[in-house]
């Protein structure tokens, strides 16, 4: 029975969310900044998982667990191939420190007062800090999709001020998966009780080793004659490699492929077919982890107290986004096209902090990682719904 | 040269991370994922080399499975195989698609003459001819010698039964491997995709009157009435299906990937699901076939549905990941060490199998006007077998607590062994008949 209503729900939301999402039909605003960043998912997933229908209940996930591995990988790589170390820093050294520096702010502002806060939830202090550490890193990243949205609405075609903003989002990512990544190989100092620099650096160097082995054997593979199938088939084949082999050691698959990702994209090689076969597949790899996400979510016992540091986690978010912005053009006396207030451009959180969350949840799967995923979860809706509002004021204002 | 040192290389660190590092660095519910993506590229770059000898790369992707599998090196364990199983049955349903898309109504009605003399001649030349040899050395097979006539034909039934069905999912690989089309290629899909829905039919039959043999049980219609229900309502369903994607193509046709996957997924679980909810609320022992469903369902988009090409063509697309996953997976789970004890009565049964076959399509091909040409080799094309042999496998071993575990064991050898050969007699007879892309290109008509 359950399945038929799950069925049921699909294929309603499919015919019903699907046509207005892609069909140029007016909605409210608020309800459009939820589907069109594909948030909708989230709430997809919530009741097909565990809390309500339980059609992708503990064993099904189980099973779907390559797909979800794949998704990790192929988000982490699609990332990292964009990263030609030559065109970093295409907008300018100045730009680039400032989006680094905002970056790095925003991380601080979320990740230092979850350090007093978390142990109101009863978490034991061995994981305060990779708590702290997790929010932080996903507190970075700014969602593309929504900065994509608000450009197609104003017609805003080649603006400086939004190329700026995609370019600032982009080096968000870079700045939180790398993040991520380090804090996975803390984990295991974390797990082992105490801190020993060398347990740290033997992760490090299996992530880093992982990572640019497994961007090797894709170029090697790609660089004989190959048709698309075959490329699609070699990517898909290695990044389930990498990002499996990522996940038995214990270190971020996202964060390891990215290093993948980077290792093409600064070889002479396939890197624009590659691309091309990553973008085709992105849409529904990031659907399928913000289906997962949402049902992975199991029973919280606080969850008015979880709420409740969410809503502080968003507004800290913000806040660090903005002073982030403020602080950044203020130190490197602000690029000239860059608004002082550029934070509340930068509030959007989609995919990617998703895909952290989710691939941390994966990794930790207890009370802290559970409780981590419904605070960001509730933290992207939220954001996703006034992150737009935000940035249109914004880019509006510097009109 | 290139690929063969990345095989080296995926296998030496394959080897690396799941055999060498001690079990504390693993997390061994990830290992799934690892597995699939070392399972994708060591099958494709095993077949690519086995390619060069000109076999089949379906018999690559087997062959690696085994190689890899617990069977052997190892580096598969029976555990992840076990997680893999969603992953496994997505892939089956993606195949079971695209085999239903790959049969054109317009073809099945120019070749019914032959497609139904060629499967006429086949089940009754396999079903008769295998029961009659079995039945004739049963006092030489170890697990007859000691039952009565009357036993042993009903065990020799059994055998005949489970040789008629064949593999469509091993006919559709080989077809998209070797972009076969024609005539003959039609042929063979059309007769396999019955042959094996035909099966199910007189597995029933045999099965009930083989339990009044072996165990005097009276006939057991209810069986019979819920095997047949088990097709029909299989049938309904995927034409119901097909309907419905129709409908999500025409209204809605975006996020095709996403579709297919959740269908997919739906299918499979609600098949299972279903089977489960039947047996422990009423205690009836019904399996819906998700394979049928999504035949069906493909059979109708293709035939019935104005946007039905695209939805076959994003699942051709994507095959070549499916079959490389799935056939790997099904090599991986074949228990060599049962071909141990059974050599000799596993080699037997599939000689006698492939004897029968080949004369069913001799006949089969005669009276319905065949070539020669045709004649003499598309007895080779109908040797593959797998999926729903295994399912009625598994039920003979419930059924016979007596000896069904050890003819089982039997049967899945000799499905194991059909499933090696039949992919390069099948490969043979479409280059032989013209049909596959090379040979085409070959004929002095290209």
């Amino acid at each position: 029975m359950k399945i038929i209503i799950g069925l049921t729900l699909i294929v309603l939301l499919a015919l019903l969310g699907s046509r207005r999402t892609f069909t140029k039909v007016k909605l409210p605003l608020a309800a459009r900044h939820i589907y069109l960043t594909g948030t909708e998912f989230i709430l997809v997933g919530l009741c097909l998982g565990g809390l309500m229908l339980g059609l992708l209940d503990f064993k099904a996930l189980r099973g779907l667990d390559p797909l979800l591995h794949l998704a990790f990988g192929w988000i982490g790589l699609l990332f990292g191939i964009q990263l030609q170390i030559g065109r970093v820093g295409h907008f300018g050294r100045q730009y680039l420190l400032f989006a680094l520096l905002q970056a790095v702010v925003t991380f601080f502002f979320c990740c230092l007062p979850f350090l007093l806060l978390l142990p109101v939830l009863g978490i034991q202090d061995d994981f305060v800090l990779l708590g702290a550490l997790t929010l932080g890193a996903i507190a970075v990243p700014t969602a593309q999709s929504s900065l994509a949205m608000i450009q197609r609405e104003l017609g805003l075609g080649r603006n400086k001020l939004m190329e700026m903003l995609s370019y600032v989002a982009g080096i968000d990512a870079m700045v939180a998966l790398v993040i991520f990544g380090f804090l996975f190989c803390f984990a295991h100092c974390q797990k082992l009780g105490n801190i020993i620099a060398l347990v740290n650096l033997q992760y490090v160097g299996i992530s880093i080793g992982l990572g640019l082995g497994t961007g090797l054997l894709l170029h090697f593979l790609t660089r004989i004659r190959c048709s698309q199938e075959e490329l699609v088939l070699f990517v898909i084949g290695s990044v389930a490699f990498c990002a499996g082999a990522a996940a038995s050691l214990g270190v971020s698959p996202l964060f390891v492929t990215f290093l993948s990702g980077m290792m093409i994209a600064n070889l002479r090689g396939q890197k624009a077919r590659i691309s091309r076969a990553l973008n085709t597949l992105e849409k529904p790899l990031y659907i399928i982890v913000l289906i997962m996400g949402g049902a992975m979510l199991g029973p919280v016992a606080d969850w008015p107290l979880v709420l409740l540091l969410a809503a502080i986690y968003i507004v800290l978010r913000v806040g660090g986004k903005v002073a982030g912005g403020l602080l950044s053009s203020g130190v490197l006396r602000s690029p000239e096209r860059i608004p002082r207030p550029v934070g509340l451009a930068l509030t959007s959180q989609g995919g990617m902090a998703a895909a952290m969350v989710v691939s941390f949840h994966r990794a930790f799967d207890d009370e802290l990682s559970n409780t981590i995923l419904m605070m960001i979860l509730v933290a992207i809706v939220i954001n996703e719904l006034i992150g737009p509002f935000l940035a249109r004021f914004l880019v509006r204002g510097a009109r | 040269m290139v690929r063969l040192q990345v095989l080296i290389f995926v296998c030496l660190s394959m080897y690396l991370v799941a055999v060498v590092l001690p079990d504390a660095y693993i997390m061994m519910d990830a290992a799934s994922t690892l597995s699939f993506g070392f399972l994708v590229l060591a099958a494709y770059l095993f077949a690519e080399l086995l390619a060069r000898m000109k076999l089949p790369r379906l018999t690559g992707y087997i062959a690696a499975g085994m190689l890899f599998g617990p069977s052997a090196l190892g580096f598969l364990t029976p555990g992840v195989i076990g997680d893999l199983k969603l992953v496994d049955d997505l892939a089956l349903t993606f195949i079971a698609f695209a085999a239903g898309g790959e049969l054109h109504l317009d073809m099945l009605r120019r070749r019914k003459r032959i497609i139904s003399l060629t499967l006429i001649c086949q089940v009754v030349f396999v079903l008769i001819g295998v029961t009659a040899a079995m039945f004739l050395l049963r006092s030489l097979f170890p697990l007859t010698a000691s039952m009565s006539m009357i036993q042993a034909l009903g065990v020799a039934a059994i055998c005949g039964a489970i040789a008629v069905a064949r593999s469509p999912s091993s006919a559709i690989a080989i077809i998209s491997e070797t972009r076969a089309k024609g005539p003959f290629t039609e042929m063979i899909l059309g007769v396999t995709v019955a042959a094996d829905v035909l099966t199910i039919f007189l597995f029933a039959v045999v099965l009930s009157f083989s339990d009044l043999a072996i165990s005097g049980q009276p006939v057991d219609f209810t069986f019979l009435l819920a095997m047949c229900g088990e097709v029909v309502i299989s049938l309904a369903v995927g034409l119901l299906l097909g309907a419905g994607i129709s409908l999500y193509l025409a209204k809605v046709g975006t996020e095709l990937t996403i579709f297919i996957l959740g269908i997919a997924f739906l299918i499979t679980q609600f098949s299972y699901g279903m089977t489960s909810v039947l047996h422990d609320t009423f205690a009836i022992d019904f399996h819906l076939k998700p394979m049928l469903i999504c035949m069906t369902a493909g059979f109708y988009l293709r035939n019935f549905s104005r946007n039905g090409d695209e939805f076959i063509q994003i699942i051709d697309r994507s095959s070549l990941p499916i079959y490389t996953i799935f056939f790997a997976m099904s090599g991986a789970a074949l228990k060599i060490e049962a071909l141990q004890d059974t050599w000799l009565w596993v080699l037997i049964l599939v000689g006698m199998r492939t004897v029968f076959v080949y004369l069913g399509s001799l006949a089969g091909g005669k009276l319905g006007g065949d070539s020669r040409v045709l004649r003499r080799v598309s007895g080779l094309g109908f040797l593959t077998q797998a999926g729903v042999s295994l399912g009625l496998i598994k039920m003979v071993s419930d059924r016979f607590p007596g000896f069904g575990d050890e003819l089982a064991t039997l049967l899945v050898a000799a499905v194991a062994m059909n499933q090696i050969i039949g992919p390069v007699g099948l490969k043979y007879a479409l280059s032989r008949a013209g049909e596959t892309r090379e040979s085409r290109a070959c004929s002095p008509q290209a």
